[in-house]
């Protein structure tokens, strides 16, 4: 391989973990702290995304399939290459490097559970559901799934695989905006590279905030009864 | 071009002559026994003195010239530190384009201060690690014709001894792998010794643990004679250490830093609760005009006499204290470490204490050697050499004698280790270019076989009951108390008894390892051979030097001065004139007007000071000379004196009216 | 105060090839010493704490005064120089131990050769004409000055490439002084007619892309050298001529 090509792809690494991955990460989490407001709104968030309607799976592919696979791949080779020793030396980016890595491996593991169980399994029953009638309102993908996720947020597990699994994608984000701006040579001074850090705290609390918002949205709108009636409609969700 | 170089040592001078060699074409062994850049002249601080006249001063490297002289007591062969100080400014531009960080004037010129010795500010710097800073330019030239497979280095190689033929020529060298212990013999046109001072002779010096001054010794068992070796120069002011003695600028004292020691010696308290009458401060006693500012050999001397004459030194150690407390100095804390905050620094990281809150312990300091393996001074046509004695085998930096005189002045070493590198490698070139031949394998064999021996025998002590490190440690306090700052020939002989008896102790070491990888405590004890060897010449040299000169105090044979008001101008009087006229015939020069005849109206000199300079004109013609030692198994060295080379201008009396 | 001890646990091995073993020695305390005085008592009479005689410690050491680089161990687990490392400002037992990243030769010695074969890959040198007089250097802004001398007080002690977790044996990184270095002669005027040879090599396998910004060079550097600011430049620097590269090709 030259020189070059090891660059590039190092720094294909680099540039996918924020454009567009991070800027995917904040639409989606942004999408989701709509369920605060209540089903009206998330319904409405997602029936934007839904209206690409068959360019969607070409639109997720290039945005965030191919290149999640390109960040994970060569993150994975990355992460064999260090060898972490914040435990001798405990300075703080030093725990922030090691972090780095485990929550590089959480997310992976999250990011996968969740991507089967919402997008592969649950998508095409809230599919078979939309445009039924229920309680005299037409339904939409939306509120599928937001009736759908009310009841999953109920356990108390779901919702710790979800605060977790969130803080690791979260802080693997926000701890990469400030050593993409390292890499790149955009933040070359200690004290500019300190605001960053700033900067990417506060942008991580944010996105923290926006998915404990929906949480607490999905888990406070959930009406058993409505629910029971979906599921009544074509005999249940897959699972 | 057929023929190979060897040199040994990868301080400023080694790399100065292998840049030399390599750019000639011809390729370069490189042996250190520590990576080259971590040689001892990283150490250096204060800077490398060029009469560049940037300051608008009339400086120029006449001026330098006589300086270095005046500083060296007129013991230096005289056309060398021409060429030295005339190449000097070409030098400076030469390191400034190789990329040292030589501190700027505003306008980006390179910047000179002032330093000991001179009026002018000659001397360039590169924060206060210019040795450093010099070393890895020169460093990172080396590298480049490494890379470009002209020089190939030998780092953690120990050099044993020159290969000599037959005829007494040098061939090559045997050297020593540390990391397996394994000898080696290589082959060279021409051998350059560059393995910098002897500070571990003293035992602590401000000298890296590196310096034994070992290669030295082992070349001077070879038939190389060691030049002027009584000349040791002493910094009046270092930290010392358990393990070293680390540098502290004379600056502190500048700025009121008052030295004493506790009136009774076995006075245990802290030093801030010891009140003031029960301080002696001895210096503003015995010298109330200047008091703490008495020059540095002065301040040197009467420190030294305290602790080692009178036993007076801080539980009852060699120390006194330093006090720039500003309760003491009378200076704000604020203002001392605006000033000085650097020097402070070193102390609070080597010493461990706060030199605002706590006076300082300090003690004159081993620092620098003068003397060292002889070269020759020039050839007919007036070209510097760097050639010793054997032939084939050159010498350059510290480890020779030949530029500093009985004193260095300070930022001189920097200049004389790079030009005399710089020097060597052309004459190594241009030898090899006359002298192509190969020697015989047989006396490459045969060096190998005698090193093997010395090895074995070495690895084979292991009944004895005496121990290397304690040993050193003997030599060093020996070498210490009696040859380095007061000389007296009492002292002096018993230390070179002491040496004889040190010696014969050396054969009862146990060495303790008769392993492989990197046996430090076996290859210090053959160097610790070699040290002892070494101190003999430093020792007898100054047992026969009956006089004061540089760095060499001999208070017995120091000539008496008259009183200030009869002091005059030198030139004034007849034995003066007298001397000057037979130097002019011994040496078919003419010097300079300004040396011989003081300017019109000049007071004619008084009878006692016509006498001071009679017996000093019969000093100088008695000992401006080079003491050359010549080593001898199992016995003191022989010592021989000869005439120094002054065809520049003629010597002149320390006198500050 | 007489009778103080030094306790030290000492990090032992006989060979490039042996195994490793603990000993511990101790020695008189006297005021203001450091891990290399406390080691050199030992050679006094080196025998261990349960009166044990063995063979001295093997260490590397030069100027003792921080600037050679020489004698670079781990210090209760902190890369550091033996020579300013302050017993009295240590907790004891004082733990001993050669570097981890480099080959050991012998106790606490290792083979540190890596980082000057670094220095050829990168060119840390000033390519000049020859060494004849021709004149002066060009001038240059004191500011600048103060920027190069901070970096040219790298010792290529090892310190940072020992703290830093992606130097190993799985990786090939230079490590910071060697990135360093290079942005110091890529400041030059007359060293950055290399820089472009420089930053190939920083964009290849073991180049500054290799950095994963845990900034532990920095904290452990002896002389404060601001590496990470280098690193970061030459990140920089990298992407720029990256782009020039591609835009050429």
């Amino acid at each position: 391989m030259t020189n070059l090509n090891y660059f590039l792809i190092r720094r294909v690494h680099s540039l996918t973990g924020v454009i567009p991955l991070g800027v995917f990460l904040i639409g989606h989490l942004t999408t989701n702290s709509m369920a605060a407001f209540g089903q009206e709104a998330f319904s409405h968030k997602v029936e934007l995304i839904h209206s690409l309607g068959p360019l969607l799976p070409f639109v997720e592919a290039a945005m965030i399939f191919i290149p999640l696979a390109i960040h994970i791949l060569l993150g994975i080779f990355i992460a064999f290459t260090g060898k972490s020793n914040a435990t001798d030396l405990g300075y703080g980016r030093n725990w922030a490097y090691t972090l780095q890595r485990w929550t590089g491996w959480a997310a992976l593991a999250f990011i996968v559970y969740h991507t089967m169980e919402l997008r592969f399994l649950d998508e095409p029953g809230a599919r078979a559901l939309t445009g039924s009638v229920l309680n005299g309102k037409v339904l939409t993908a939306g509120d599928v799934f937001f009736m759908h996720l009310a009841e999953e947020f109920q356990s108390v597990l779901y919702v710790l695989v979800y605060l977790l699994g969130g803080f690791a994608v979260i802080y693997h984000f926000a701890n990469g905006l400030c050593t993409f701006c390292m890499t790149w040579g955009i933040t070359v001074g200690a004290r500019s590279q300190k605001t960053m850090s700033w900067i990417a705290l506060a942008t991580g609390l944010l996105l923290f905030g926006m998915l404990v918002a929906a949480i607490v949205g999905f888990r406070s709108a959930y009406d058993s009864a409505e629910y029971e009636a979906m599921r009544a409609l074509l005999g249940g969700l897959p699972h | 071009m057929s023929g190979r170089v060897i040199i040994v040592g990868g301080g400023l001078a080694g790399l100065a002559a292998t840049i030399k060699v390599a750019e000639a074409g011809v390729p370069v062994d490189l042996f250190s026994v520590v990576p080259v850049k971590r040689s001892h002249s990283v150490c250096a601080q204060g800077g490398i003195n060029a009469a560049k006249n940037m300051k608008g001063e009339g400086d120029h490297p006449d001026i330098h010239v006589t300086d270095t002289l005046f500083g060296g007591e007129y013991l230096a062969d005289q056309p060398l530190v021409r060429r030295m100080c005339d190449e000097a400014p070409n030098i400076i531009d030469l390191l400034d384009r190789m990329g040292v960080t030589f501190n700027r004037t505003p306008e980006g010129f390179l910047d000179f201060r002032r330093f000991g010795g001179t009026l002018h500010n000659r001397t360039a710097f590169a924060g206060a690690t210019t040795g450093q800073q010099l070393m890895y330019a020169l460093d990172e030239q080396v590298r480049r014709y490494e890379a470009a497979s002209l020089v190939e280095k030998y780092e953690y190689w120990e050099f044993l001894s020159a290969v000599k033929d037959g005829e007494g020529r040098c061939r090559g060298i045997a050297a020593m792998n540390i990391w397996d212990r394994e000898v080696k013999v290589f082959r060279a046109n021409a051998v350059c010794i560059c393995t910098g001072g002897p500070g571990m002779v003293f035992g602590k010096s401000t000298n890296s643990v590196i310096n034994t001054g070992a290669a030295a010794s082992r070349v001077w068992q070879q038939g190389v004679w060691y030049a002027n070796g009584e000349f040791i120069q002493v910094h009046p002011t270092s930290i010392p250490g358990a393990d070293k003695l680390r540098l502290i600028s004379e600056s502190v004292r500048g700025e009121g830093g008052r030295v004493w020691v506790p009136r009774n010696p076995a006075d245990k308290r802290d030093p801030v609760e010891i009140p003031d009458s029960d301080r002696d401060y001895f210096l503003e006693t015995k010298y109330p005009k200047y008091g703490n500012l008495v020059p540095r050999d002065v301040a040197t001397r009467e420190i030294f006499s305290v602790c080692v004459d009178e036993n007076r030194g801080i539980n009852g150690e060699n120390m006194v204290y330093l006090d720039i407390t500003p309760a003491r100095s009378g200076k704000d804390g604020e203002v001392l470490e605006r000033k000085l905050g650097g020097v402070f620094e070193i102390y609070r990281k080597f010493a461990g204490d706060d030199p605002i809150q706590r006076p300082m312990r300090i003690f004159p300091g081993m620092h620098y050697s003068m003397g060292g393996l002889w070269v020759s001074p020039v050839d007919g046509g007036g070209q510097v050499r760097q050639k010793t004695n054997v032939p084939g085998l050159f010498s350059a930096g510290e480890v020779e004698f030949q530029y500093l005189g009985a004193n260095r002045l300070g930022a001189n070493s920097l200049l004389s280790c790079i030009f005399g590198g710089f020097t060597a490698g052309p004459r190594m070139v241009e030898w090899i270019a006359s002298h192509p031949e190969e020697a015989d394998e047989s006396v490459y064999s045969d060096e190998l076989k005698r090193q093997n021996a010395e090895n074995d025998k070495v690895l084979g002590m292991n009944s004895g009951g005496e121990n290397a490190f304690a040993l050193h440690r003997e030599l060093g306090q020996a070498m210490t108390a009696q040859c380095t700052v007061v000389r007296r020939n009492e002292g002096l002989r018993q230390l070179m008894d002491k040496l004889g008896e040190l010696e014969e102790r050396w054969s009862d070491i146990d060495v303790n390892d008769a392993s492989t990888p990197v046996n430090q405590s076996f290859a210090f004890t053959r160097a610790l051979f070699d040290m002892i060897q070494l101190a003999k010449a430093m020792a007898k040299g100054a047992l026969l030097r009956d006089e004061c000169r540089g760095a060499h105090y001999k208070p017995d044979f120091d000539l008496e001065k008259p009183e200030k008001e009869q002091l005059g101008d030198h030139r004034m009087t007849d034995a003066y004139k007298g001397f000057v006229r037979e130097l002019e015939a011994k040496h078919g020069v003419e010097y300079d007007a300004k040396f011989k005849e003081a300017p019109a109206g000049t007071a004619p000199a008084a009878p006692e000071f016509q006498e001071y300079m009679r017996n000093w004109v019969e000093q100088q013609k008695r000992w401006s000379k080079t003491t050359l030692a010549t080593w001898k198994p199992n016995a003191e060295p022989d010592i021989e004196f000869r005439d120094v080379v002054m065809t520049c201008e003629p010597p002149k009396p320390r006198i500050y009216k | 105060m007489a009778d103080k001890k030094v306790h030290l646990i000492v990090k032992r091995q006989e060979g490039p090839d042996s195994a490793p073993y603990w000993e511990e020695f101790e020695v008189p305390h006297t005021p203001g010493m450091n891990v290399i005085s406390a080691l050199m008592e030992t050679r006094l009479n080196p025998v261990t704490r349960d009166g044990k005689r063995v063979r001295p410690v093997t260490w590397d050491s030069g100027c003792l005064e921080e600037v050679c680089g020489a004698c670079s161990m781990l210090i209760n687990g902190r890369p550091r120089q033996s020579c300013s490392a302050l017993v009295d400002n240590l907790e004891q037992p004082i733990r001993l131990e050669p570097f981890s990243k480099f080959p050991v030769l012998r106790d606490l010695m290792v083979d540190r050769s890596p980082m000057f074969e670094a220095l050829k890959r990168i060119k840390a040198w000033v390519p000049v004409d020859g060494t004849y007089a021709m004149g002066p250097a060009e001038k240059i802004d004191p500011a600048q000055q103060q920027e190069m001398y901070k970096y040219s007080e790298c010792m290529t002690c090892g310190c940072c490439l020992e703290a830093c977790p992606q130097y190993n044996d799985s990786s090939a990184f230079v490590g910071a002084s060697a990135i360093g270095q290079a942005y110091l002669f890529n400041m030059n005027p007359t060293g950055k007619t290399l820089k472009d040879d420089r930053l190939d090599e920083m964009m290849g396998p073991g180049g500054v892309v290799d950095c994963g910004n845990a900034q532990n060079c920095v904290r452990v550097c002896p002389k404060g050298i601001p590496l990470t600011d280098a690193i970061a430049a030459i990140g920089g620097q990298v992407t720029l001529h990256a782009v020039k590269r591609l835009l050429r090709q």
